[in-house]
């Protein structure tokens, strides 16, 4: 071991466990997921079972991870165990699954939660969003990507956290017009608005976000792909915005009906770029890169890619897809 | 002028020389020069030399502000053995330098993520203390996960 030294034996049995506890329990452990930290850290001895007891521990609640052999009850089970022992302390929530029913518990529990990412999970429906946002009066920061959401209920959650000050939204071929006037409409507080994957193609929907959230400091429209800011907006958003991320001409990954043609290696780049994300590792020198062939390297960036392959038409019909 | 030194003495009763405008990074230091000047040997009873020479490594090397993450970053993902960043995080901790601290901490983290039961107790040298009762009661609690 590097820090033991033989001029000093207490280093040699060190004790762990004597660790202040604001650095094991909170700074470390409570970094792990939750799935992580009740199947496994608690169980590892007395000590840390208590502080796996901790609320303290559970301020912040990570299910993106730890999914390995959970099926989705389970995991809700998981959930809401670490919601029971946040005892009211949960101020940071992200859920990649669930339900409805689930958003319920949390935010009955919950009245502190200042931050709610949901992610993937199309069984969240607008509706039961509302509902839960209706009891969590300090919620600041909202991230959704891919979850089923109408345009009116962006404005409803909108009117009903009147402190919103960051909003995330992320789904491919929604109407981008239609939410950015929902958005415009029902938060004027925001401070950061970041939309993914929207068809929004006219530029009124942001001269209207320009006045509807007098108070934006960042903008990153960098996702929505059919957007062609003139000249004069352009300018006008980098003098009103400090963060103003746009990005012209992206092509998305895969021809849709929006592009009449497969995006170039260069282009492909240039999208996962202009959405703020890395590439999906594939090997390059491999030839043979046909959709099923990424190698070993899944990961969620694999399963972004596959959503953004749509491509077929066939496929692309599944989606519903609104006409400004 | 000369610039002012500070001493540094670890549990093991080693002494360490620091330029004060560097040591007062630590907010525990720049809070003791304050109250009395600090003149003389200021004493770290829970800080081994290895671990304190480390600290005084971290804050002789200071960069530039904007390449400070980075820095500490590459500093602790330098040192990833398990019970040094322990240490580092302890001391980071006594003498309040929270960037240190945090970086210890999140790589200590990211380290025992991926481990067994077994592996962490392992590495943190830990022994399973609970009765067989115990464990019982934490299966019938939890029987999702067997």
């Amino acid at each position: 071991m590097a820090s033991t030294s033989a001029g000093d034996p207490s280093s040699e049995s060190r004790n762990w466990l004597e660790m202040p506890e604001e650095i094991m329990g909170g700074m470390i452990l409570g970094r792990l997921g939750a799935v992580e930290i009740l199947d496994s850290v608690q169980k590892v001895c007395r000590n840390w079972r208590r502080i796996c007891k901790d609320p303290a521990m559970w301020k912040v609640i990570d299910m993106n991870n730890g999914f390995d052999g959970l099926n989705p009850d389970d995991l809700e089970k998981v959930c809401k165990q670490a919601v029971d022992r946040s005892c009211g302390e949960l101020i940071d929530i992200t859920l990649n699954f669930g339900t409805d029913d689930l958003l319920d518990y949390v935010s009955l529990c919950s009245r502190k939660l200042t931050r709610l990412c949901l992610t993937d999970c199309y069984a969240f429906t607008g509706c039961g969003l509302n509902y839960a946002v209706k009891r969590l009066p300090h919620l600041e920061t909202l991230e959704l990507s891919y979850i089923s959401i109408d345009t009116e209920e962006i404005e409803v959650i909108g009117h009903n956290c009147p402190q919103l000050k960051s909003f995330t939204m992320e789904n491919e071929f929604r109407d981008g017009d239609v939410d950015a006037h929902a958005i415009a409409n029902s938060m004027p507080a925001l401070r950061h608005l970041k939309l993914v994957g929207s068809i929004m193609d006219s530029d009124d929907r942001v001269r209207a976000i320009l006045s509807g959230c007098p108070h934006l400091q960042s903008l990153d429209i960098r996702g929505c792909f059919y957007l062609h800011l003139d000249g004069n907006l352009e300018k006008l958003c980098r003098e009103r915005i400090k963060d103003f991320k746009f990005k012209r001409n992206n092509i998305p990954p895969v021809r849709n009906e929006y592009s009449d043609r497969d995006a170039t290696p260069s282009e492909i780049d240039d999208f996962f770029d202009g959405i703020g994300m890395d590439r999906p590792e594939y090997d390059d020198e491999d030839d043979d890169d046909d959709d099923n062939d990424y190698g070993n390297g899944i990961d969620d960036d694999y399963w972004y890619f596959q959503r953004c392959t749509i491509s077929g038409k066939d496929d692309f019909d599944d989606y519903t897809v609104y006409s400004p | 002028m000369s610039k002012k030194t500070l001493t540094l003495m670890s549990k093991d009763k080693q002494l360490f020389n620091i330029e004060e405008h560097l040591a007062v990074q630590s907010v525990t230091i720049r809070n003791m020069v304050k109250e009395d000047g600090a003149s003389s040997v200021i004493p770290l009873p829970r800080v081994d030399s290895e671990t304190l020479a480390l600290v005084i490594e971290y804050l002789n090397r200071q960069q530039a502000p904007e390449e400070d993450e980075d820095y500490v970053k590459k500093f602790v993902d330098e040192r990833g053995e398990i019970p040094t960043l322990l240490e580092l995080a302890q001391a980071a901790l006594d003498l309040d330098i929270k960037k240190l601290m945090d970086a210890a901490c999140m790589k200590v983290a990211d380290l025992i993520k991926d481990f067994t039961l077994e592996e962490v107790r392992e590495a943190l040298r830990i022994e399973n203390d609970r009765t067989p009762e115990e464990e019982k009661a934490i299966r019938d609690e939890f029987q999702w996960a067997f």
